[in-house]
């Protein structure tokens, strides 16, 4: 089935932005060299970081687990090729606090040697408890960005029958375009993992979701549903309009509903897979294969030979950015991510993730400076352009006056940090950074509160049990007592027994004066 | 006459109802107590010159102490406070002490000789160990109150500050335009 004509259906506010993506599509997927060393971070994915499963100086295979997932939100990590491992080091990772982090180091043997550590599946006698052991053991999180681990999503939707899978091929932030790039090249085995979730969930369809403007990845996507031949399969276009690659937002686009605040899309039937998480699970399943590699977009004006890199995870930024053809005398600031969502990187010694789908190069004219902030002059521009229908103006006034609590009211929550805000301000205030410093305060608050419920809880039976211990030494004192007392005599009978003695000794007294009188 | 026994028996009915309303639905402690109680950081610290931090809420709620005598809780909770109560916030009292990063103790082992006054000193049984052998501190548990570092005749404890990894990392907070500077443009 084909829709051939774009949504009428939208959400509120968005932009129209340059998408500056011909300059990295203008040639075909390259692949990125083998590093002379990995680094592979054991926390690039939403939840606990990785345990390490492998120890300094082993040499591990190429498809080898070498930390193992902590706890239910977590993801294990592989050796990308065959190597040998230098250790857990503490080294800058991709991260906006420019903070160093538990990496594991592998050196490469360039042997390229791969084990054979997950038997290829069957994806036609597929069951979901399989599937979601595979997903799990393959290491796959959500390649969109969230990198939230795939396995817990997927199991959080088995719950909820009769859902539909949204294929997001929607990459709505200029520069990248390393989604598009892998629908022009992978488009089967996207749609192939696509039909693994289908199968094994029971879904009922499955919504390929791509921008009108993407043409050749709209006809490779298109001809690659053909051959599938599947009707649950169902091609929908869109209008490219920022950011409608976000869950949410691609959601009402597709169906008119909106997802609650506070609710997640597979609490009104949908289930949203970045197409990348899609290929990643059908290798995973079809040839045994874990998440080790990710295309990575390489661009802006700071890079010399633009273009899409298929790329090991935990190769440094600096070795793909030679491959790109080296930075440009102009190149002034790195960026992991779009333009608008991407956190600024203080080097480029740190290596691409599974969130990396962008690495961003910019002169120095092209990024605003810090400096030109004004005064917020009310004029709403924000609220007209916000694709969560919230206040913008008025969470800033309540963040910046420390009101975290007036700001939760606002749904704050609700915020998906698309810098739509930002770009239209006229005053240059640089309002998701308020959203995202109170969205990370009310998390610490939050994790403060959990902790001192359980100092009161542990003050609280300390009293207890002191006063238990109290009462307990009272009442031996108080038994011991009356034990005392049950063993003595009674005041009636101590006082009987001394107006006897006292009885005795007056009549030994009238006895001796008689004896007396006697003698 | 009707008027006035119409009265009188209305009142009586009345004054029965809330009678056995007042008694039928009491409120065991005061609930006023347990909201401020869950706004503080249960330290049980003492700093606010009360033995802990339920009987600061109930001083709180009597008028009998200030709320903003509780450094560990520091501005936050000072606002959370007047939030709940309708009072001015006001800085943190001095004389409490100061606003202060959050602390562990690390008890030195090769020094204890396993007392136990911490282990009595400890408001939230946070640290563990016998007579005459080496105590240590659950520091998941630590609340940071400084009140075992009176009673150890040795000295072994140490109040560590603890280390803000990434899980404790926040975005920082963008600083306001600078008007002043800019009027005089």
């Amino acid at each position: 089935m084909m829709n051939q004509s774009p949504h009428a259906k939208s959400f509120h506010g968005g932009l129209k932005l340059n998408g500056h993506k011909l300059e990295s599509t203008a040639g075909t997927l390259r692949t990125a060299p083998v590093p002379a060393r990995l680094i592979l971070p054991l926390n690039q994915h939403a939840g606990r970081a990785a345990v390490p499963v492998v120890n300094a100086g082993d040499r591990v295979l190429g498809y080898q687990e070498i930390a193992r997932p902590d706890g239910e939100i977590s993801c294990s990590l592989h050796a990308p090729t065959s190597a040998i491992v230098l250790g857990v080091q503490r080294l800058p990772i991709p991260h906006p606090s420019g903070l160093m982090g538990d990496c594991l180091v592998l050196e490469p043997d360039h042997k390229n040697e791969f084990g054979n550590f997950l038997p290829a599946l069957d994806p036609e006698s597929l069951d979901l408890p399989t599937l979601l052991k595979r997903v799990s053991d393959a290491g796959i999180a959500g390649l969109g960005g969230a990198t939230f681990p795939t396995a817990t999503k997927l199991a959080g939707a088995a719950a909820s029958g009769g859902i539909t899978l949204v294929i997001n091929g929607a990459e709505c932030e200029p520069y990248i375009s390393c989604d598009d790039m892998l629908m022009r090249e992978q488009a089967d085995q996207i749609l192939l993992g696509a039909k693994i979730v289908l199968d094994t969930l029971g879904a009922q369809r499955a919504l390929v979701a791509i921008e009108r403007d993407k043409l050749k990845a709209l006809d490779a996507m298109s001809a690659a549903i053909e051959r599938l031949g599947d009707p649950r399969f169902q091609l929908e276009k869109l209008f490219t309009i920022y950011p409608a690659g976000g869950e949410r937002q691609l959601i009402q686009v597709l169906s008119g509903k909106e997802v609650p605040a506070g609710k997640l899309p597979i609490d009104i039937g949908y289930l949203c897979q970045n197409v990348a998480t899609l290929a990643a699970i059908y290798l995973a399943v079809k040839h045994g294969q874990p998440l080790v590699s990710r295309i990575t977009t390489v661009t802006g004006s700071g890079i010399a030979e633009p273009g899409n890199y298929l790329t090991m995870l935990g190769t440094p930024l600096e070795t793909l950015a030679e491959s790109a053809g080296g930075y440009t005398p102009k190149a002034s600031r790195l960026i992991m991510g779009g333009p608008m969502m991407g956190i600024a990187l203080a080097s480029d010694e740190v290596p691409v993730v599974k969130a990396t789908n962008c690495v961003l190069v910019l002169q120095e004219d092209e990024v605003r400076a810090s400096g030109d902030q004004m005064p917020c002059i009310r004029c709403g521009e924000c609220e007209q352009i916000c694709p969560s229908q919230l206040q913008p103006q008025e969470l800033y006034w309540h963040i910046r006056g420390n009101d975290l609590a007036g700001a939760d009211e606002l749904n704050l929550s609700a915020c998906i940090e698309c810098g739509c805000c930002d770009f239209v301000c006229p005053s240059h205030i640089p309002l998701s950074q308020y959203y995202r410093f109170a969205k990370s305060q009310v998390r610490l608050l939050d994790a403060r509160r959990v902790q001192s419920d359980i100092a009161r809880q542990r003050f609280e039976n300390r009293k207890e049990r002191l006063d238990a211990e109290a009462a307990r030494r009272k009442q031996r004192l108080e038994d011991k007592r009356k034990k005392r007392a049950s063993q003595e005599n009674t005041p009636g009978e101590i006082k009987g027994e001394i107006d006897a003695i006292l009885a005795r000794t007056r009549g030994k007294a009238a006895d001796t004066d008689e004896g007396g009188e006697t003698r | 006459m009707v008027a006035v026994l119409l009265l009188t028996s209305l009142a009586l009915v009345f004054g029965l109802a809330l009678g056995f309303a007042a008694q039928r639905f009491r409120i065991e402690g005061d609930p006023v107590v347990d909201q401020v109680d869950a706004l503080l950081p249960q330290t049980q610290c003492g700093q606010c010159s009360f033995a802990g931090c339920r009987p600061y809420a109930e001083a709180i709620v009597d008028n009998r102490a200030d709320i903003n005598q509780c450094p560990p809780g520091g501005e936050p909770t000072i606002r959370a406070l007047a939030d709940l109560l309708s009072r001015e916030a006001k800085p943190l009292n001095p004389e409490n002490g100061e606003e202060k990063p959050t602390t562990v103790a690390v008890i030195d082992e090769d020094t204890c000789i396993g007392c136990t006054l911490c282990i009595q000193a400890c408001p939230v049984d946070a640290i563990v160990g016998g007579p005459k052998q080496m105590h240590t501190v659950i520091a998941s548990e630590c609340t940071g109150c400084d009140l075992c570092l009176e009673p150890c005749p040795v000295d072994c404890i140490d109040m560590v500050v603890v280390k803000t990894g990434l899980a404790a990392w926040s975005w920082p907070k963008p600083a306001p335009a600078d008007i002043s500077e800019k009027s005089a443009d």
